[in-house]
């Protein structure tokens, strides 16, 4: 009886689907601060948290606590066959909060990418992915570089170095001149 | 006794340590650490201490508080700001997945986040019609779910790898998905036609007069195949008699038998005179 009670902590949907169709994708957390205790699925834009709570309950025998429901508006984009200019169809995201915590399985290294990539298909990846990038920034800016990314050069970069170790104390400020003796340190 | 409101705040002000005042306007200006370690031997200050891998503000704006118009220099979160107040400790728990948890079935293995191209190709065709048609519901239902779990494996493994830039091995998980859709309708089709033969079945029934579709009693009432011949009997003896007297399988002569068409045909005498 316990154990019934813990496998189904919360009442359930009546409704009897059979042969659902539906994909849920499950998302690796992009930030650091996410806790173990939540996982985020993308799911289709049908999908309510009841759904989702029961889904989770029944095909993967997951007890959740609590649903946090987004749905993700898509940016304008060209449609490739018809070249019309059409928002994509929306994405939905549930985050679930978990009973017993999950941790993602760790990504390959740079080493075990070789089963996916050799060195050149890697080169290649990242040639195409360059040049996508200066393409897009020519039809925005239209110039190949990012001005956002300029802005950050090497002289800024050690001006802020300089200006921070003159704050913390870690430089002490000098213009290596002989301090005229008409003035004092107070 | 109770001090206005001014008053109070210039009372907190003059107590914070002189290095907590906004001497230097530099906008450069660091918001001052003090470091204070909790004392040994006691209980942690807080237990969220992971959730303190947040940004200091809540926007991530860098130069919230700060005012060059009134020069206001950084503002104190806190009144206690200054004082040495307990911090939490840096204290973030070990998290051990179970391994029989849920959610290790949108993955493959339990240490890998995603198939190589070679695993992901080994796998065998979709099952056809004709083999699912000798299988029950449950075992389809069963095979169903199978393909439901399997596709969201895929499509999370689809996700990570585009995530991490792979595009090796989106070609081998397309053909894994194509063999699962197959099987998906393999099993659509056994069950339409399933559907479709009970639907006959059903119009057949209801004209079959040995069964009864209203739901109450035996659906099925089989009758004796002679039962109708029987009651034949009963009612004209004679006929039977005649019947009676026909052999089983009796040798009947041959010209009843042939077919007149078929025998050649005979010079017929001309009834007319010819002219």
């Amino acid at each position: 009886m316990a154990a019934a009670a813990a496998s189904k902590p919360f009442k359930t949907g009546l409704k009897q689907v059979y042969l659902p169709d539906h994909v849920i994708t499950f998302c690796r957390p992009t930030r650091q601060s996410t806790l173990p205790q939540f996982a985020t699925f993308k799911v289709p834009l049908h999908f309510n948290k009841l759904d989702m709570r029961d889904y989770l309950l029944h095909a993967y025998s997951v007890a959740t606590l609590g649903v946090r429901s987004a749905v993700m508006r898509q940016p304008v984009a060209r449609n490739p066959i018809t070249r019309r200019v059409q928002r994509p169809p929306a994405i939905k995201y549930m985050t679930v909060e978990l009973q017993k915590p999950f941790v993602w399985p760790k990504e390959p290294s740079k080493e075990e990418r070789k089963q996916w990539h050799d060195e050149q298909t890697e080169k290649r990846v990242e040639l195409q992915e360059k040049q996508d990038q200066q393409m897009k920034n020519y039809q925005y800016y239209g110039r190949l570089v990012d001005p956002a990314a300029e802005k950050r050069t090497a002289d800024r970069t050690a001006l802020a170095k300089q200006a921070r170790d003159l704050v913390s104390g870690a430089a002490k400020w000098d213009n290596r001149r002989e301090l005229d003796p008409k003035w004092t340190e107070s | 006794m109770a001090a206005s409101a001014p008053i109070r705040s210039s009372i907190g002000r003059a107590l914070q340590p002189a290095s907590r005042c906004p001497v230097t306007t530099s906008s450069l200006n660091l918001p001052l650490r003090v470091s204070w370690s909790s004392p040994p031997n006691t209980a942690s200050f807080s237990t969220t201490s992971s959730l303190g891998e947040r940004r200091p503000t809540r926007d991530n704006n860098r130069l919230r508080g700060l005012s060059s118009i009134y020069r206001s220099g950084t503002k104190g979160r806190m009144a206690v700001d200054g004082f040495a107040t307990p911090r939490p400790a840096d204290y973030k728990p070990k998290i051990t997945t179970d391994p029989n948890h849920g959610l290790w079935d949108f993955f493959y293995a339990r240490d890998k986040a995603l198939p190589t191209p070679e695993e992901d190709s080994q796998h065998g065709r979709a099952w056809i019609v004709e083999e699912l048609r000798h299988k029950s519901w449950e075992d389809l239902h069963r095979l169903w779910w199978v393909c439901v779990k399997e596709r969201n494996r895929i499509a999370t493994a689809t996700r990570e790898r585009r995530r991490m830039k792979l595009v090796v091995g989106e070609d081998e998980s397309k053909t894994r998905n194509y063999e699962i859709w197959k099987t998906m309708k393999a099993i659509k089709h056994t069950l339409t036609e399933r559907y479709y033969a009970w639907e006959d079945a059903r119009e057949l029934a209801e004209k079959d007069p040995e069964i009864d579709l209203s739901g109450e009693g035996n659906p099925y009432t089989p009758r004796d195949y002679m039962e109708e011949e029987m009651e034949q009997l009963a009612l004209d003896p004679e006929t039977a008699a005649q019947q009676g007297e026909e052999k089983f399988m009796e040798e009947k002569p041959a010209t009843e038998s042939i077919d007149p068409s078929s025998l050649p045909k005979t010079e017929q005498p001309q009834s007319s005179p010819r002219v």
